[in-house]
């Protein structure tokens, strides 16, 4: 089984797809409340997933077994929170808007080939976004439903030979 | 197998660049904020950009905010004819350039707000025209606007 295989699931897939897509497509031909929505569930669909699945490259580069399930669930609940605050509190929306903005900033000077300034980026602060919250069940999903995770996350692999009287592990 | 490793690898990078450099575009604006104060019954309210200001895939966002105590206003925004991008239960109404403004010339627009109770409101009026985002994939960046752009908002007639 490829490590961090559930990147490449339909719904992950299909999220991304519509994030990008959404993003690049649909906001400039039909801006409106459902492509702005679309994007927060997109998001909130995939994102948790990337560090997950980064940290379980990483791991796997050590020989170690996935990450447990608890990163997940740790990523999936700081989503939410960053989600909810930047939405509903001035100052959490302008960390934000600067937070990002510093983190593209290595990308526009590449691309500028020059030091351009550090600029905020875009963030409509509109309450109701908090209805695409429900989306972050999706990674969830993702995760308990890859075997190998579930497996490798809630029981530990006992390496040597079984205690006796016990059947030796079938290894796949 | 090394294929759908490769894949794997192709879908994170994809990702992390979607997350960081596409999904939100660097915040590009020109604006203009007063204090004012508005009512009994309607008030007329002029959003003036010069013709460097007005680039026709922007949006141009009208804010109305509660000053001190006698603020909380909570009225509707009678639009120009234009459509309306948002409106109740917001203070902020957002306006395609293209809707109210003509091409390559200076752009005035007015826009009529009522106090329900028919009093006195002490508010912040301030007018924003926010240009569009690139659609570049994955280094969006809109040019700044010109430094002789202007946008001003008033009380008007």
């Amino acid at each position: 089984m490829t490590r961090a295989g559930y990147l490449l699931r339909p719904a992950v897939l299909v999220c991304l797809a519509l994030w990008i897509i959404n993003d690049h497509v649909l906001k400039a031909a039909y801006a409106n409340w459902w492509t702005g929505k679309l994007s927060d569930v997109a998001s909130l669909a995939v994102f948790p997933l990337v560090p997950y699945a980064a940290i379980d490259l990483w791991r796997a580069r050590r020989g170690l077994p996935p990450p447990p399930l608890v990163v997940l669930v740790g990523w999936i609940a700081a989503t939410g929170f960053v989600m909810a605050t930047i939405r509903t509190i001035d100052i959490a929306g302008d960390a934000y808007r600067w937070g990002l903005g510093a983190a593209q900033w290595p990308l526009r000077a590449l691309r500028a080939g020059a030091l351009v300034p550090i600029r905020r980026v875009q963030l409509t602060a509109d309450p109701t976004d908090l209805l695409t919250l429900p989306a972050l069940i999706v990674p969830w999903y993702v995760i308990r439903t890859t075997k190998y995770v579930a497996r490798a996350t809630t029981a530990p692999v006992v390496r040597g030979a079984p205690p006796p009287g016990l059947p030796r592990e079938r290894r796949s | 197998m090394q294929l759908r490793s490769l894949a794997v690898r192709l879908v994170l990078v994809t990702a992390v660049l979607t997350t960081v450099a596409t999904s939100a575009p660097p915040e590009i604006v020109l604006s203009a904020t007063i204090d004012a104060t508005i009512g009994p019954g309607p008030t007329s309210i002029v959003v003036f950009g010069n013709r460097a200001a007005i680039n026709h895939a922007d949006t141009l966002h009208v804010a109305i905010a509660p000053r001190g105590s006698n603020g909380g206003l909570d009225g509707k925004w009678p639009a120009p004819d234009a459509p309306i991008e948002a409106s109740e239960p917001y203070t902020v109404v957002g306006y395609v350039i293209e809707d109210v403004c003509v091409r390559d010339q200076d752009c005035s627009t007015m826009f009529t707000i009522t106090v329900p109770s028919g009093t006195k409101r002490n508010v912040s009026l301030s007018a924003t025209f926010q240009r569009a985002s690139d659609s570049s994939f994955f280094f969006p960046d809109n040019p700044p606007f010109p430094s002789d752009a202007v946008v001003d908002i008033r009380i008007g007639p």
